[in-house]
């Protein structure tokens, strides 16, 4: 009762210190105990926290003149006259030394085994100020010789353990010698039960690498019989492994798993213990990641000893096998996986085994190691699959020459490729699936052979292969790439009759071809497909920040000296690519310049434009021709560029390497003469309607190609303007005469 | 017996320590309390154990249209289980994966929250319990109802989800870090989960099948996405 008046009267005087706090009203009910509080003012902003941290010191009053030392400082009563002198010679020590020299005095003492003189000089040295009047503020180096002093002077390790958590009062991480003195008082303990806490601890704050070197440890201390964590505990680490990419952790974990299942059905009544299949994939991919072997080795060794020979593994073990050794660049044991795979699901239905074993989805890591270095790899893959389907256990696999089919096409060695798909019936007398004819179609295809693709299509049909979606999609993959989008929207119309649906990618390269062709009919056709199967097929922004580009109105004014520059930017189409940052789009507006570009008055006109063709016919160019800064009207300006953008847009349909010589003349010269041009209807949209004179159009072509490899000469003008009539020619009137 | 209570000792003070798994697997850690106090009562030897936590034998006939069936929920999954380790872990029950319901819970990681059983007959249940026992206890099972079961869709293995998607991800950008794998493309929509601290956006991703959703796990998982690291989960 006296603590609640007393409680109660301090709450009184703080009121009157500070009116300004709102103070709750505590109940009145004697029964109820509250501690009284003094409400928070809601709209003042709280002090940041204390910015000194690294010290335990800086809790209690650590500027006061006094040594304040309490649990470390010596008895008023001197002990003996022997212990004074060197106590107090260490407390002088400990106020003069900093880090580097207490740290190479603990080098000497623990040559001298002078461990109790080591744990006093520390004790006081963290009490300590340092020269700048900070407490001293250990580093780990420093509070491992503590630890050891400790260690050697019989700390127990529970004591031990607590010296170690107080070392975040320092901000100190423990390392792995801080782990390894604990550990080595718990081997001389013999408490493993402790070991396994320090376990729990370090796997709870997620420090896997401590954690597997304490596991090492204790392996080489105890010969793995103190240390065996419980089957929680080990699956536990094995996803905190498997999370984090410690591929060490997870093969320890797995270990341990591996004895477990082993004392459990050696126990009566035997206990049948199994390891997810789940964690066992996770374990391969991480091992893949990693590309560490013995996790490898250790996963499937487990799960193997999970099944007990009960079952095939999961087929996505098997897959992350392939994968994790594809990976290591380890192909022979990827086809020994391949080979144990595929007579595991030897008897699994045609079509789930084609999707299992299909070089285009999940064998494609093995695709891809088998061309790691070009036809190097792939024909010693091919000759080793070769010998091997001659030995005493002939092993022949259609999946694998797939892959190397596929692998060739991958590199455009279409003739490695054919070479490959021929063999497969004729030196390993299988029979090519359907994945092997669409491999076969896709190198075809990506070497711009799309007669030679169509006519696989038609073999496999004929030889009764039923095609599926990736055969039509390859199909009109290889029409893009021939630039015919009208035959690529007879293969969907084909697909769809044989009941599959195009995909969105296929979609979106059709109806990109159908752009930069202007087909717009068959872009329609492609938006309706689009709609009817309910796929949203987006934008193509990031494609088109390549391809497309807009002559921004936008004319940034410059002063460079004493003179007034007008430049005018090109900028990328800015105008759907409003999802991003919008401020780094107008700093890309304010700072974006084109290749080339001269900022100059009156800049020099430089050639540097490139037009690239890729693999599904994007063309990149970018002109770099400078405006010639002027000091013209800005509406004079504006249809300049225009004209530019639409000239360009016209020599994207009629490029020049197409036109030579006089041709390109004459493609424009009738714009001399003519409102509209022949060329598109663009040319007449946007533009005004002038008459250009052929000097004009030379000179605007001027602009972006060099005119000299595209002019004309005045014979071929000639020839070109004066039409002939046939003659034979004088020989052959000579020959009749004779 | 010593051995099967160390391989059944689930470590308290690990799980406890860990804000995430103990928040999230709360109502797991409890049930195995019971479970693991319930088993240390019993002597391993008995042939039939009864059903932990005490609950009451009900009368399990439940007149439906194709025959009454029982209803049990398994707990003490992770994440990484698949439908095949449920199976193995059946096996014998006359079960099927059609049978499979995981059930996942929508805060902190999907983890899953358990596995909904449809025994076909009490025969079959009581053959789980026995299945359960013989395995190292280390899953609980118990009873539950059609009510719970019928709400659940089940995923089939066919959906990954994508875990740790910056703010401004879109679905272009998944499809990018997806590319090469089978999915379907209208099948990509966007969660929105409570985690610890911040809430955290999740893309749910249906596959073509279990082979092609597996593929991307192996293939895709921690993976970056506009420079952050995606983890993928393929929900059963």
């Amino acid at each position: 009762m006296s603590s609640h008046l007393f409680l109660r009267s301090r709450i009184s005087l703080l009121r009157t210190l500070k009116p300004n706090h709102h103070i709750r009203t505590i109940s009145g009910t004697p029964s109820l105990y509250q501690d009284p509080q003094l409400a928070t003012d809601h709209e003042s902003t709280t002090l940041p926290p204390n910015p000194a941290t690294g010290s335990p010191l800086y809790q209690e009053n650590w500027r006061s003149p006094i040594p304040n030392s309490p649990s470390f400082s010596q008895s008023l009563v001197p002990m003996g006259f022997l212990n004074q002198a060197p106590a107090a010679r260490i407390r002088a020590l400990s106020e003069t030394l900093d880090m580097i020299s207490l740290l190479n005095m603990f080098a000497d003492w623990t040559a001298s085994q002078r461990w109790s003189d080591m744990k006093q000089l520390f004790e006081f040295w963290v009490r300590s100020l340092d020269k700048n009047g900070k407490p001293n503020k250990p580093d780990v180096n420093l509070y491992n010789h503590y630890l050891r002093a400790n260690l050697m002077m019989g700390a127990a390790p529970s004591d031990m353990l607590d010296l170690v958590a107080m070392m975040d009062d320092f901000s100190v991480a423990p390392n792995t010698a801080s782990y390894n003195l604990v550990l080595k008082a718990m081997h001389q303990a013999k408490e493993t039960e402790v070991a396994e806490k320090l376990l729990n601890s370090c796997v709870a704050k997620g420090r896997t690498d401590t954690l597997v070197s304490i596991i090492e440890r204790c392996k080489s201390l105890d010969r793995n019989k103190s240390l065996c964590p419980s089957w929680i505990l080990c699956t536990y680490m094995a996803e905190v492994a498997t999370q984090e990419d410690n591929s060490k952790l997870a093969f320890y974990a797995f270990e341990f798993m591996y004895n477990w299942i082993n004392r459990g059905e050696m126990a009566r009544p035997s206990v049948l213990l199994s390891v997810d299949e789940g964690l066992v994939v996770s374990a391969l991919a991480t091992a893949a990641r990693t590309c560490n072997p013995t996790l490898i080795d250790g996963s499937w060794m487990i799960l193997k000893r999970s099944l007990r020979g009960k079952k095939a593994a999961n087929p996505a073990a098997y897959v992350a096998k392939i994968n994790a050794y594809a990976s290591l660049g380890n192909l022979q044991k990827a086809f020994v996986a391949l080979n144990e795979f595929e007579n595991a699901y030897k008897d699994a239905e045609k079509e789930v085994k084609e999707e299992m074993l299909s070089p285009f989805t999940s064998l494609y890591p093995l695709v891809v190691a088998c061309s790691k270095k070009g036809f190097e790899t792939l024909d010693e893959v091919y000759f080793q699959l070769e010998t091997l389907s001659k030995g005493d256990t002939p092993y022949k696999s259609v999946a694998a020459l797939n892959c190397i089919v596929l692998g060739c096409a991958n590199t455009w060695d279409l003739d490695r490729a054919y070479q490959t798909f021929d063999a497969i019936s004729a030196s390993f007398g299988l029979t090519p699936n359907i994945d092997s004819y669409n491999a076969l179609i896709y190198a075809f295809g990506k070497v711009k052979k799309t007669p030679e693709a169509t006519r696989v299509y038609s073999h496999l049909v004929g030889e009764g292969v039923k095609p599926d979606a990736r055969t039509f999609s390859l199909l009109v993959d290889a029409h893009l790439i021939n630039r015919d989008p009208e035959s690529a929207l007879t293969v969907i119309d084909d697909m769809i009759k044989a009941g599959f649906e195009p995909s969105k990618e296929t979609l979106k390269k059709l109806r990109r071809r159908c752009i930069r062709e202007l087909d717009n009919e068959n872009d329609d056709k492609v938006e309706s497909l689009a709609k009817k199967f309910q796929i949203r097929m987006g934008s193509e922004n990031r494609r088109n920040m390549l391809f497309n580009m807009d002559y921004s109105r936008k004319l940034l004014l410059r002063k460079e000296g004493d003179s007034e520059n007008i430049s005018s930017h090109f900028f990328w189409d800015q105008r759907h690519d409003t999802t991003r940052n919008p401020k780094l789009i107008e700093e890309r507006e304010g700072n974006t310049k084109m290749g080339g570009r001269n900022d100059e008055v009156g800049g020099d006109k430089e050639k540097e434009k490139e037009k690239e063709e890729e693999q599904d016919d994007m063309s990149v160019h970018s002109p770099c021709k400078a405006l010639p800064s002027s000091a013209s009207s800005l509406s004079k300006e504006q249809s300049q560029v225009e004209l530019e953008l639409t000239f360009l847009e016209a020599l994207e349909i009629y490029p020049p390497v197409k036109l030579r010589g006089n041709y390109m003349v004459s493609c424009f010269l009738p714009m001399a003469s003519r409102d509209t041009s022949p060329l598109c209807s663009l040319w007449s949209d946007g533009v005004s309607r002038q008459k250009f004179s052929a000097d004009e159009v030379l000179q605007l072509l001027d602009r972006f190609y060099n005119i000299e490899m595209l002019k004309s000469d005045d014979e071929e003008i000639d020839i070109l303007n004066h039409e002939e009539d046939f003659t034979l020619p004088p020989s052959y009137f000579d020959k009749e005469e004779q | 017996m010593s051995i099967i209570r160390n391989a059944i000792r689930s470590s308290f003070s690990l799980r406890a320590s860990d804000p995430v798994i103990s928040r999230n697997s709360l109502p797991f850690l409890q049930e195995s309390r019971k479970c693991l106090s319930t088993v240390g009562e019993q002597p391993p030897s008995s042939p039939s154990p009864p059903p932990p936590g005490g609950s009451p034998a009900e009368e399990v006939k439940k007149p439906a249209s194709e025959g009454w069936k029982l209803y049990g929920k398994f707990s003490g999954f992770s994440k990484h289980t698949l439908r095949s380790d449920v199976m193995n872990i059946l096996e014998g029950c006359n079960v099927t994966s059609h049978d499979l319901k995981f059930s996942y819970m929508r805060g902190g990681n999907l983890n899953p929250a358990g596995v909904y059983v449809q025994f076909p007959s009490r025969s079959s249940y009581d053959s789980a319990m026995r299945a359960i026992a013989k395995k190292g206890r280390l899953y609980r099972l118990e009873r539950a109802t059609q009510s719970q079961w019928d709400p659940i869709v089940p995923y089939e293995g066919k959906v990954v989800a994508l875990h740790g998607l910056p703010p401004n991800a879109i679905i272009e950008d998944i499809d990018r870090f997806l590319s090469g794998c089978l999915y379907h493309p209208g099948s990509i929509q966007f969660l929105t989960i409570q985690g610890l601290g911040s809430p955290k956006r999740v893309a749910l991703v249906r596959f073509t099948s279990q082979t092609q959703a597996m593929n991307a796990y192996i293939t895709k998982n921690r993976n970056f996405l506009l420079n952050q690291r995606i983890t993928l989960q393929v929900l059963q």
